[in-house]
C-alpha cells in the first residue's frame, strides 16, 4: 500500500464529458488518447447517477472515483484502489467548494470556462504532483484570488467572509473587458 | 479578443454552444504570445492569453519543442510586471512547460528572486516551480532558503518547501535528508497542513532506518497529531511497525493497537475509517481486535453519505473472506444496502451476504438477488455468480435452488464475460456435487441449443464428452449434441463430432446409433469435420462390428495430452520432414516457471474450462538443440531436464560463472556459462576442474573446454558424468575454472602472444532431488488423483518446526520438490491457519507424481504437513517421502 495518500487525477468535465479542465498526477495515462479513454469511461459510467447532494464513489479497472455534480458540471477525483476513500471525498469537496466560492454560486459550464484562470489555479493549489495540498475550500478559494491580499497577513487566516469578498472583487475585473 | 461578451445576450440557441474560446486555434494564441515581449506590458491581456495556452494545453493540444521553448522564453519576460494575478499565470505557464521546453533552468535568477520576496504568495510558489526545474547542483545553492522555508511561520510556504522536498526525495535524496531537523520542527507546526506534509517527509527521509521509524510513531502516537491527514500517515506507519514487529513478539498484547482502537473515536470520518481498515488488515488480527473496529464500520452502514457507505461495506467484504462470523452481525444494514441507488455499493453488500449467509437464508437472499440482477452492469454480475459458485460448495444441499439460479441468469441477456462466468460455474458445481451433475448437463444442454458464443459451445460439448457418458442415461443427451453438427458452425461441429465419439467408445449399447450419425457426417463441407469423423469411426471400428473399445483407444480420446502446447508447437516448427516420422515422445515436457513479473494477480480463481496455463516459449529445445550439436553427448539419448542457471559467483567478480544441470538416463552434463568481466584480458582454453569425491556414483567421462573467452562475450564450457542408468544419484561437486590468460591492449584489442595459467576457485554445486522431478502441470487435479488410484499411495506426517509463516514453509516444500504447483494452490491466503496444496510432476523413467500436501499451523509458529504422494510405481512414491523427509 502506499504509505502517503495519493491523487491520480482531477478532472472537471461538462454534461457531455468534455474537458473544461483536468490535471493528471501519474503516468497510469501516459497519452493524451488514453487519458480521453479514461474521461469517456468515468463519464459514461457515472452519467445516469444522481451525484448532486452528496458526493457518490464509484470503483473500475483498480481505480476509486469520487465524484459529485452540479448544473452541467461534473467534478471527479480518482485514487488507487487502495486509497482511504474519504481522503478522496474530502479532497473532492474541497475542489467543488472551492470552485462554487470563486464562481460565486454560478457554478454552471460558460462561468467556468469565462473565469478559467481561476479554475486552473484552484487546480494548482488542491494537488501538487499527487500530494494533497490543501482541502479547505476557502483557504483554496483565498490562495487563488489573492490580488487584493495583504500582503503580509497569512492565507490561511482569511475568512469566509474575505474569501467571497476578494472573489467579488475579482468579478468587477472582467477577464474579456 | 475575438470573443466579446456581448455575445451573452444573443438568442438562446447560440448561448447553448457559447464558449469564450470557441474556435481558437494555436498558430493563432501563439502568435498572440507575442505581446509577452511588449515593452510595455499589459497584465490583463498577458493573463488571457497564457489562459488561452493553458486551455488549449488542457484539451490535449501538444506544443513542439520550438514552440514550448519560444513561448518559455517570452513568458520569462513577464517576470519584470508587478501584476500578483499576472504572476500567478506565470508560475502555472512554467510548472506546464517545464518538461517539454529546452532550456528551463534559465528561468531560475527570477524563481530565486521571488523566493526571497517579502510577499508570501510568491515565495510559496517560487518555491513548487522551482523544485520543479532544479538539478542537483541548483539545489545546493538555494538549499539554504528552502530550509528556511520549511519552517516558515507562513503555512503556506512551509507547505510548498515540504511538499516540493517529498518531491525532491526522488532525485536527490542525500540532499533532502540534510533537512531532518528542520523538518522534524514543522512535525510540531500548528497548522494542520503543514503537520501532514512533515509527517510525510519526515518518514520518507527514514523509511528504510527501521529503528527511527519506530521511534517516530512511539513519540506521536503519545503525542498530540491535531491534522486528521497526519492523522491518517500515522495510522498507515503505525501498522507497517506492527506489521514488521509481529515476527518479534510470540504472544500477549499487539503493540500500538490501544493508538489504533483510540483513533476509532476520533472526531473526523477519514481518521475513524483508516483505524478501522487498519485493524481489519491486522496480520492474524483475533475477533475480540475486530469488534471495535466493525462496530465504526456498522455504523458507516447507514450513513446519509454514499462514499462512508461504500468504503464501510468494502471493507467488511474483505473481512467477509476471513473472519464471515465477525461480519454477520451488519447483516441486517447489509441487507437494507441490497436495495441502495449505488449499484457498486449493492453489489458489494450482496456478495458480503453470500460469504455471510447461513444455509436458512440462502432461499431468501436469492429472491432479492434475482430482483437486483437485472439492473446492474455485466461487471457487478460476474462477481455476483461468483459470489453464489463459492455459497453453493459450502452448502451443497442448495444446490437445487442455485443451479436454478444460475440456469434463468444464463438464458438472459449477456456478454461473453458473464457467461463465461456462470458456465464455468455450473462446471465447477457439476464436478464438486454429484447429485447437481444431471440437472446442470442438462441446463448447459439447452444453453447451447441457443449459445451466440463459439468458445463456450465447444467448450461445453467437451465437458459433455467427459462427463455426458458417466450418467444414468447418456442417450438423452445425443439429440443436442448431433443439432450443434446441423445449425452449427465449423468450429463447433467438429466439437460435436469428437463429443459423439466419446459418447461411442463409452456406452456400448449407443454404439450402433453413432456409428450412423458419424458416418453422415463424413459429408460435412469442412474437411477438419470429416476428418474428426472419419478418424473416429476407424478407431472405433464403424465397420459394422460393435466391439469393446481398447484401452489405448480410450487413452487416445479422453487422455490429456501432458505436453505444454508451446513445446509441442516448438518441437513441430523444428521438426523437418524425414524418413523418420515426428515422435510426441520426444516433445520436452517441462513447463517452464513464469518470470515473477509476468505471474498472474495472485487469488485469481482457477477457471472451470480451462486448460493450465501456457508457459513462455521454453528454453529446453535451444538446450537440446545445443548439446545434440556436441558430438560427446550426442548419444547421451533424450534429455530428461535441464535445470536453471544456478551462479557460482558472487556477482560482480572478475569472472562470472553459473551452471546448468542437464540431466539424462544415464549421465549427467554440467554446462558452465563464463563471463569474462575484464577488458583487459583474453581467457584461452577455459576448463572447469570438478572434484567428484562427494559424488560417489558420478564418474566423469567427458569434458568439453572453451578455446576463447574474450571480454563480455559468454562463452560455455562442459563437463559430463555418467552415472547408474535411470535412477537418481546425488552429490555434491567442487568446481575449479582453469584457463590461460593473457594480457589485452584495450587501445588496440589485441591480446599479447604469452599468457600465464590460472586458476579460481568457484563454489560448489549440488546435484538434488529436485533435479530428476520434471515440472509437468495437469489440467484437472482431482481427476487426474482419482484416476491414478491408490495402488502406490504413501501418506507421512511431518512437522517443518518454526516458520515466518505459511506461504514461506508452502514455498519451502514445493522448492524442494522442484514439481509444478496445480490450480493456483501454491498461493496461501494472507491470516489461514492451513492450507492445501497440489503438485504434479514426472519423476526420472517418466513416471507420474502427484502429490497433496496438507499444512496446519500447530501452535503460533509451528508447521505440520500431511503429505500424500501417489504415482504410478512405489519406489518412486517412497523416493519423494525420502527426499522431504532429508530435506
Amino acid at each position: 500500500m502506499e504509505l502517503c495518500p495519493s491523487i491520480k487525477n482531477i478532472l472537471l468535465l461538462d454534461s457531455e464529458g468534455k474537458r473544461v479542465a483536468v490535471k493528471y498526477y501519474s503516468d497510469d495515462w501516459p497519452t493524451n488518447s488514453a487519458k480521453e479513454a479514461f474521461e469517456r469511461a468515468v463519464f459514461t459510467k457515472t452519467q445516469k447517477t444522481n451525484a448532486r447532494t452528496e458526493a457518490e464513489i464509484t470503483m473500475f479497472d483498480n481505480y476509486i472515483v469520487v465524484y459529485k455534480f452540479v448544473q452541467d458540471l461534473h467534478f471527479f477525483v480518482t485514487g488507487g484502489e487502495d486509497e482511504n476513500e474519504i481522503i478522496l471525498s474530502t479532497v473532492l469537496q474541497g475542489f467543488f467548494d472551492a470552485v462554487g466560492l470563486l464562481l460565486r454560486g454560478n457554478e454552471d459550464k460558460n462561468e467556468a470556462l469565462e473565469n478559467l484562470d481561476l479554475i486552473l489555479l484552484c487546480l494548482d493549489e488542491v494537488v501538487d504532483g499527487g500530494v494533497i495540498l490543501e482541502t479547505d475550500a476557502n483557504v483554496i478559494a483565498g490562495k487563488v484570488d489573492s490580488h487584493n491580499m495583504d500582503a503580509g497577513a497569512p492565507l490561511s487566516e482569511q475568512t469566509i467572509t474575505q474569501a467571497l469578498a476578494t472573489a467579488r472583487e475579482h468579478l468587477t475585473r472582467s477577464l474579456l473587458q | 479578443m475575438a470573443q466579446p461578451l456581448a455575445k451573452k445576450d444573443d438568442d438562446r440557441d447560440e448561448e447553448v454552444d457559447y464558449s469564450p474560446f470557441l474556435g481558437i486555434e494555436k498558430g493563432a494564441v501563439l502568435q498572440e504570445a507575442r505581446v509577452f515581449n511588449d515593452p510595455q506590458l499589459d497584465p490583463q491581456r498577458c493573463s488571457q492569453v497564457i489562459t488561452k495556452l493553458l486551455y488549449l494545453l488542457n484539451q490535449g493540444e501538444a506544443l513542439t519543442k520550438v514552440e514550448a521553448t519560444e513561448v518559455f522564453f517570452s513568458v520569462t519576460k513577464l517576470f519584470q510586471s508587478k501584476d500578483i494575478g499576472l504572476r500567478r499565470m506565470v508560475y502555472v505557464m512554467i510548472k506546464e512547460l517545464s518538461s517539454s521546453a529546452d532550456e528551463v533552468i534559465m528561468v531560475t535568477s527570477s524563481l530565486m528572486k521571488d523566493m526571497t520576496s517579502k510577499t508570501d504568495m510568491y515565495r510559496a510558489n517560487a518555491i513548487r516551480v522551482l523544485c520543479r526545474i532544479t538539478d542537483g547542483t541548483l539545489l545546493t545553492q538555494i538549499e539554504r532558503y528552502l530550509k528556511q522555508a520549511i519552517v516558515d511561520k507562513n503555512p503556506v510556504v512551509a507547505s510548498a518547501a515540504l511538499v516540493s522536498g517529498i518531491h525532491l526525495l526522488q532525485t536527490n535524496p542525500e540532499i533532502v535528508k540534510r533537512w531532518s531537523n528542520e523538518v522534524q520542527e514543522a512535525v510540531q507546526s500548528r497548522a494542520a497542513l503543514v503537520q501532514f506534509h512533515a509527517l510525510a517527509l519526515l518518514h520518507q527521509i527514514r523509511q528504510n532506518d527501521r529503528l527511527a521509524v519506530n521511534k517516530l510513531v512511539s513519540s506521536l502516537t503519545r503525542g498530540s497529531v491535531r491534522s486528521p491527514l497526519a492523522q491518517c500517515l500515522l495510522i498507515r506507519y503505525t501498522s507497517q511497525v506492527i506489521r514488521e514487529s509481529a515476527n518479534n513478539t510470540q504472544t500477549g498484547d499487539r503493540p500500538f493497537y490501544d493508538f489504533l482502537e483510540g483513533c476509532l473515536r476520533h472526531k473526523a470520518e477519514m481518521v475513524i475509517f483508516e483505524a478501522a481498515r487498519a485493524i481489519t488488515e491486522l496480520n492474524g488480527v483475533t475477533s475480540r481486535e475486530l469488534t471495535p473496529a466493525i462496530t465504526v464500520l456498522q455504523l458507516f452502514l447507514s450513513s446519509s453519505k454514499p462514499v462512508l457507505r461504500f468504503a464501510a461495506v468494502r471493507t467488511l467484504n474483505k473481512v467477509a473472506m476471513t473472519h464471515p462470523t465477525a461480519v454477520t452481525n451488519c447483516n441486517i444494514d447489509m441487507e437494507g444496502l441490497i436495495s441502495d441507488q449505488n449499484r457498486s455499493i449493492a453489489t458489494l453488500a450482496i456478495t458480503t451476504l453470500l460469504k455471510t449467509g447461513n444455509e436458512s437464508s440462502v432461499d431468501r437472499l436469492m429472491k432479492q438477488i434475482t430482483n437486483f440482477m437485472s439492473d446492474i452492469a455485466d461487471e457487478f454480475k460476474i462477481v455476483v455468480v461468483e459470489a453464489i459458485r463459492s455459497l453453493c460448495l459450502k452448502f451443497p444441499l442448495k444446490h437445487r435452488s442455485l443451479m436454478n439460479f444460475l440456469s434463468n441468469i444464463l438464458r438472459e441477456e449477456g456478454g461473453f464475460e458473464y457467461k463465461k462466468a456462470i458456465v464455468d460455474s455450473i462446471v465447477i458445481l457439476i464436478r464438486d456435487i454429484p447429485e447437481a451433475k444431471e440437472t446442470g448437463l442438462l441446463h448447459l444442454c439447452e444453453f447451447i441449443e441457443d449459445c451466440e458464443f463459439t468458445y463456450l459451445s465447444a467448450q461445453i460439448l467437451h465437458f459433455l464428452g467427459i462427463e455426458g457418458p458417466k450418467t444414468s442415461d447418456p442417450s438423452k443427451y445425443i439429440r443436442y449434441i448431433y443439432n450443434r453438427v446441423h445449425l452449427e458452425n465449423a468450429t463447433v461441429r467438429a466439437g460435436a463430432v469428437s463429443t459423439l465419439a466419446k459418447f461411442g467408445a463409452m456406452v456400448d449399447g449407443l454404439k450402433p446409433r453413432i456409428f450412423v450419425l458419424l458416418r453422415r457426417c463424413l459429408f460435412d463441407t469442412d474437411d477438419e469435420v470429416r476428418d474428426r469423423a472419419t478418424l473416429y469411426l476407424n478407431t472405433l471400428g464403424g465397420d459394422g462390428a460393435v466391439v469393446e473399445t481398447g484401452a489405448d483407444v480410450k487413452e487416445f480420446l479422453f487422455g490429456s495430452l501432458d505436453i505444454p502446447l508451446v513445446n509441442l508447437e516448438n518441437s513441430l516448427k523444428n521438426y523437418e520432414p524425414s524418413e523418420k516420422p515426428f515422435d510426441i515422445n520426444y516433445v520436452p515436457k517441462e513447463v517452464k516457471s513464469q518470470p515473477l513479473s509476468e505471474k498472474k494477480a495472485p487469488g485469481k480463481k482457477p477457471t472451470g474450462l480451462g486448460a493450465p496455463p501456457p508457459g513462455p516459449p521454453s528454453t529446453v529445445d535451444a538446450y537440446e538443440k545445443l548439446l545434440s550439436s556436441i558430438p560427446e553427448f550426442a548419444n547421451f539419448g533424450k534429455l530428461f531436464k535441464s535445470s536453471a542457471p544456478v551462479e557460482l559467483t558472487e556477482a560482480e567478480t572478475e569472472y562470472a560463472v553459473n551452471v546448468v544441470k542437464h540431466i539424462f538416463d544415464g549421465h549427467v552434463v554440467f554446462q558452465y556459462n563464463c563471463t569474462n568481466t575484464i577488458p583487459e584480458q583474453l581467457l584461452e582454453n577455459v576448463t572447469v576442474i570438478v572434484d567428484a569425491s562427494e559424488a560417489e556414483e558420478f564418474a566423469e567421462v567427458a569434458s568439453k573446454p572453451l578455446r576463447s573467452l574474450p571480454y563480455d562475450s559468454p562463452g560455455q564450457t562442459f563437463v559430463a558424468f555418467e552415472k547408474p542408468e535411470g535412477v537418481p544419484a546425488f552429490g555434491k561437486f567442487s568446481n575449479m575454472l582453469r584457463f590461460m590468460v593473457k594480457e589485452v591492449d584495450p587501445s588496440t584489442g589485441e591480446a599479447e602472444d604469452d599468457g600465464v595459467e590460472d586458476e579460481y576457485q568457484l563454489e560448489d554445486l549440488e546435484v538434488v532431488a529436485s533435479d530428476y522431478i520434471l515440472k509437468v502441470g495437469v489440467s484437472n487435479f482431482r481427476n487426474a488423483w482419482e484416476s491414478m488410484g491408490a495402488d502406490f499411495e504413501r501418506v507421512d506426517e511431518y512437522g517443518l518446526g518454526p516458520r515466518d509463516s505459511l506461504a514461506e514453509a508452502v514455498n519451502a516444500v514445493i522448492d524442494l520438490l522442484g514439481m509444478q504447483p496445480c490450480e493456483g494452490t501454491e498461493a496461501v491466503p494472507p491470516n489461514s491457519r492451513s492450507h492445501t496444496c497440489l503438485l504434479s510432476g514426472v519423476y526420472i523413467g517418466n513416471v507420474k507424481v502427484l502429490v497433496r500436501l496438507q499444512f496446519g499451523l500447530d501452535g503460533p509458529k509451528d508447521v505440520a504437513m500431511k503429505l500424500a504422494v501417489r504415482s504410478e510405481d512405489e519406489t518412486v512414491s517412497d523416493a519423494i517421502h525420502e527426499i522431504v523427509a532429508s530435506g
